[in-house]
């Protein structure tokens, strides 16, 4: 589900890339542009990774949150195992 | 009194501080411009934490009389290495696990409030057979909202080469070779096949990647305009740290797999050239050998077993990731399993072709093993015999060399292929070539089989 709404979400993001990419043909990458030398790819990669973070910070948050709950309920089991044994 | 004194080519760029050797041992100059940087790391400890964890190489703040430590904040004597090995050299598995420990000291240092400036992979060695962090100068106090700076060299230097060696094919790691600053984004999008597009790692931080680089490539923007959230900053690490640890590559198919299965030894010749091997090396007992051929390793492990630092060569993917996995089991530290082409060995690249060095620049070791290789070079490559001398003599100072006559079947082997205009190879006129640069210290003939094993030191 998650990466159904990344993908959308930048396809949308990137829909004018894509359709000038399209006009561009097989030819349209950074490196096979004319003026090579002036071109600085970091700009698109700190602005990518402004959008890119923003994305993995929500599946960050629900990693570390299930692994919490995993280690409560595990602790839980845990100790209702060890009273059993003492029983 | 100044001394002899050169700055290494590698470091040049770094405006925190440069590299420089002096009688022989290796220093870091600190500029007072990263002063406030390197008196975090060393306060904070992020120095001490790194270090006992064995993630960053120790140093020690020195005085020395120079012209490059003049005007500087400090002069660290790191500790020394012997061998510098780069990614193009490394097997799918090393630089796997090279990556893994970039993201794993950006995730340290961010608890101690710096972060990575750099995340190139010429910063990782092999030391004792861990990567370890060589750059003392790479972190930077970290800013509230400041996004990672070196995302994109991450990106370039280690995922894009093991997306490319885990899904198209193991030998694209050698773009590395061309590319000094890793792997162009953009001609990693276009060489993964269509399936990576529904991996997510690789969907975002190579093909979306790549296209946000063509988006904005002409367009300037203020990078203080950009900021991160701290969680969405540690998210951006865990999330490479998931795509890294998703790839993966298994041997197969490769030419020297089994190579080991498909000698012409029978168990008592292989036990009598192994016997040999040793005793020769505990006679010679050298500091660092150097095994040119070495498939899995089988002779390195006897190497390294005598106490040598053994770099164990190969030119097939597949026995150097064998070889580095068997030792990261064994837990053998003193073997470096590296990925080199003999007949096209690793080039000075870079600036002025000296910002990573070459092979032959690397050496001389003190004992080279050439077991099982003058027939791959001299009928599979038609290298002349005194050719083959010349090389051995400029990169050791004792040879251990097995002859391989043409009546040994894996020689009928290579020649069933190709026409014998191999006149001249035989062991008379291998003795005659390298004598002119080596003195034949002994000659045994391997039991059970038709070859010959050699010890000579350089003239």
């Amino acid at each position: 589900m998650r990466i159904i709404v990344i993908v959308v979400a930048v396809v949308l993001a990137f829909a004018g890339e894509l359709y000038a990419g399209m006009a561009y043909g097989a030819n349209g990458s950074v490196n096979a542009t004319g003026a090579l030398a002036y071109i600085d790819p970091g700009v698109g990669s700190m602005i990518f990774q402004v959008l890119i973070a923003g994305v993995v910070a929500s599946g960050f948050v629900i990693k570390i949150f299930w692994a919490r709950i995993r280690s409560f309920f595990s602790r839980l089991f845990a100790r209702g195992t060890k009273q059993e044994s003492e029983q | 009194m100044t001394k002899l004194n050169n700055v290494i080519a590698s470091s040049f760029r770094d405006p925190s501080g440069s590299v420089f050797s002096l009688d022989g041992c290796v220093y870091r100059r600190v500029n007072d411009a990263y002063k406030q940087n390197y008196d975090h790391l060393m306060e904070s400890g992020l120095y001490r934490s790194l270090v006992d964890a064995g993630l960053l190489i120790d140093h020690e703040e020195v005085q020395v009389d120079c012209v490059h430590a003049q005007q500087a904040y400090k002069v660290l004597r790191p500790r020394q290495l012997s061998f510098i090995s780069y990614p193009y050299e490394w097997c799918f598995s090393q630089l796997k696990i090279a990556a893994m420990t970039s993201l794993k000291i950006q995730k340290v240092a961010i608890d101690f409030g710096m972060s990575l400036k750099d995340a190139s992979a010429y910063n990782i060695q092999f030391v004792r057979g861990r990567p370890v962090l060589i750059d003392t100068l790479s972190f930077e106090k970290y800013r509230q909202g400041q996004p990672w700076v070196a995302y994109r060299q991450f990106c370039q230097h280690f995922l894009a080469p093991l997306v490319l060696m885990s899904y198209t094919d193991i030998h694209l790691n050698q773009l590395l070779r061309i590319y000094i600053d890793g792997v162009p984004l953009d001609l990693a999008s276009r060489l993964a096949p269509f399936r990576t597009w529904f991996k997510f790692g690789v969907l975002a931080h190579i093909h979306l990647h790549a296209k946000s680089q063509q988006k904005f490539a002409d367009k300037g923007t203020k990078a203080a305009s950009h900021r991160i959230s701290r969680l969405a900053f540690a998210g951006l690490t865990n999330s490479l740290e998931t795509a890294v640890k998703k790839l993966s590559w298994k041997p197969k198919g490769t030419e020297w797999g089994q190579y080991y299965d498909q000698t012409n030894y029978c168990p008592a010749a292989m036990e009598h050239k192994r016997q040999l091997v040793a005793e020769l090396l505990e006679k010679i007992r050298p500091a660092v050998v150097w095994d040119l051929g070495a498939n899995t390793g089988l002779f390195s492990s006897i190497a390294a077993e005598k106490g040598a630092q053994t770099i164990s060569f190969d030119i097939d993917p597949a026995a150097v990731e064998k070889n580095y996995l068997q030792c990261t089991k064994r837990g053998e530290n003193s073997i470096l399993p590296l990925l080199l082409d003999l007949t096209n060995p690793s080039p000075g690249i870079g600036w002025q072709n000296a910002e990573r060095m070459s092979f032959m620049a690397r050496g001389p070791a003190d004992t080279v093993l050439a077991l099982a290789l003058i027939h791959h070079l001299a009928i599979s490559n038609n290298l002349p015999f005194d050719r083959i001398a010349d090389f051995f003599a400029r990169i050791c100072d004792s040879l251990i060399i097995e002859f391989v006559p043409k009546s040994d079947s894996q020689v009928q082997r290579l020649l069933s292929t190709r026409e014998d205009i191999f006149a001249n190879y035989d062991q008379q006129a291998f003795e005659k070539a390298f004598c002119s640069y080596f003195a034949v210290k002994s000659r045994t003939k391997i039991r059970g089989s038709a070859r010959t094993l050699y010890f000579m030191t350089r003239k």
